[in-house]
């Protein structure tokens, strides 16, 4: 048989059932009740419930979106002030200390602030999400241009390149592979971050479900939302990982 | 006055790791010079071979004529223009990874003629990608090439803007030996070809003379001038057919301290 067929086919559907059948093996021999630790037969049933009548389906994509929003706007400003930093000294020796100072607290601590300023629904959740990334990415951003290597810099200033130029000829390309691992790594914390957000502060998405499912004592409602976070978890970090392919094909 | 002027040039380098020079001394904040006190002149159109042992400060020489560096103190004058910061007139070639490694060879020989009009720039870049033999390969990313091919893309890159000098600091590094002949070759015939000064700095004495007007010997640091020569002798040059060559060849491996015969 084929070795990768194995490997990346047989071997995970091989572990996932012995998985699944260890879960309810178990559920049956531990006395807890069905309510309190629902194996995975009860956790399937509850996902297709929760599927056809919609919630699933709208939770998600509100997580999604908060998670998009505020993504798209912490690299949008961030990477291109991260790049500032990066070739500015003296922008830097002002701006990274305050940055170093914000970016250990927690984005949750911002809850309450982000509560008073953007009241609740989907604004305080973006926000947080920005808060997480933001910080990041100016960091991530200016270590790039910084581990740039100086023979690039003398190439542009050996051919009179204007300010301009450096930046888009140079500074940019050669900061792309360390960009898109950043990215990836805080679309990860992102994710994180928006489910734990969705548990204090607003009405919707996978972390409000878990939340309000567990209220209900709806433990099986609690896997299910649990299981979804983790595959979009897991499909969000795929799609980083095909962008970071296709930058190493285009650009080497 | 020649056609450039160093003056008095001296580097040093502040070294903020203590160091210890000896066992009884207490560890200190060094200072490295580097160069002291170099005073040399260059014609123009000449090919001049900088020599010496490594570590001997001659790239860091090559770089403060180039523009890249400031020297501490002394300062360097080409056409009677003091030096100041690089300029697309003198073109420098790296010793590695001088290549912008996201653009292809043909996007790197443009670089320095971004500013011309669309035919003359692109009859341009082919004429000079043809002229170190690298036609077929306009495509190619610099991971794509090897060694040597990398060395002649950066070659074109450079000789396409038609710079009045051309640096080149220890261009055979990393190159096999066959390569490094075939380029060797192929940079004395540029030379011949465009008339124009260049300053290259090497290792390899026997490079030195078969391709240089003016050879210029540095010793160990903190580095002076061991010797400057003009080379007089015809070419193509052959060290082992030529005396004179093979005795200025002896002279200098003395100077060095190195012997090539084991």
């Amino acid at each position: 048989m084929n070795e990768s067929i194995k490997s990346s086919v047989i071997y995970p559907t091989l572990s996932v059932i012995i998985l699944l059948s260890a879960w309810e093996a178990t559920i049956r021999f531990s006395g807890w009740s069905e309510q309190v630790f629902p194996g995975p037969i009860i956790v399937f049933k509850a996902f297709f419930e929760l599927v056809a009548d919609g919630t699933l389906f709208n939770h998600s994509v509100a997580s999604l979106y908060r998670v998009t929003v505020g993504f798209y706007l912490a690299a949008i400003l961030g990477i291109p002030l991260g790049i500032l930093l990066g070739l500015h000294r003296i922008s830097h020796s002002m701006v990274n200390p305050i940055v170093q100072f914000l970016r250990p607290i927690s984005p949750l601590a911002w809850i309450p602030l982000a509560m008073l300023w953007f009241g609740i629904g989907d604004n305080p959740a973006i926000f947080l999400i920005f808060l997480s990334s933001f910080f990041s990415l100016i960091v991530a951003s200016a270590i790039a241009v910084h581990s740039i290597n100086p023979i690039y810099f003398q190439v542009a200033a050996n051919f009179n390149f204007t300010r301009r130029e450096l930046i888009t000829k140079v500074v940019v390309p050669a900061i792309v592979p360390n960009v898109v691992t950043a990215l990836r790594l805080t679309i990860a914390v992102a994710w994180l971050v928006v489910v734990a957000a969705e548990m204090i502060a607003v009405q919707s998405g996978l972390g409000y479900l878990i939340l309000d499912s567990r209220n209900a004592l709806r433990m099986d409602y609690v896997m299910v939302g649990m299981i979804v976070i983790g595959f979009i978890g897991l499909f969000l970090d795929l799609i980083m990982q095909k962008l970071s392919i296709q930058e190493w094909t285009t650009g080497h | 006055m020649g056609f450039i002027d160093i003056k008095n040039i001296s580097k040093k380098y502040v070294n903020r790791r203590k160091v210890q020079r000896s066992p009884d001394e207490p560890a200190e904040p060094g200072e490295i010079t580097v160069l002291d006190g170099i005073n040399l002149e260059f014609e123009e159109g000449e090919m001049v071979c900088i020599l010496g042992p490594s570590g001997c400060g001659k790239s860091s020489l090559l770089r403060i004529i180039a523009g890249f560096d400031k020297a501490t103190s002394g300062e360097v004058i080409i056409d009677n223009e003091k030096v100041d910061g690089a300029s697309s007139e003198h073109i420098f070639v790296f010793q590695q990874n001088g290549l912008l490694p996201w653009m292809s060879v043909w996007d790197n020989v443009e670089l320095g003629l971004r500013n011309l009009e669309e035919d003359v720039k692109n009859e341009r870049i082919q004429e000079y990608i043809d002229l170190v033999e690298l036609t077929g390969f306009e495509h190619n990313l610099p991971c794509q090439l090897s060694g040597g091919m990398q060395r002649r893309a950066e070659l074109a890159r450079a000789l396409a803007v038609k710079p009045d000098i051309l640096y080149l600091d220890e261009p055979f590094t990393g190159l096999d030996y066959l390569t490094h002949l075939k380029i060797r070759e192929e940079v004395v015939n540029i030379h011949e070809y465009i008339g124009k000064t260049m300053i290259m700095v090497t290792h390899f004495i026997e490079d030195a003379l078969v391709m240089a007007d003016r050879i210029v010997v540095f010793s160990e640091q903190p580095t002076t001038i061991k010797m400057t020569k003009k080379l007089d002798f015809p070419r193509p040059r052959n060290i082992n057919k030529d005396p004179g060559l093979s005795d200025l060849r002896d002279e200098i491996f003395l100077m060095l301290g190195v012997s090539y015969v084991a």
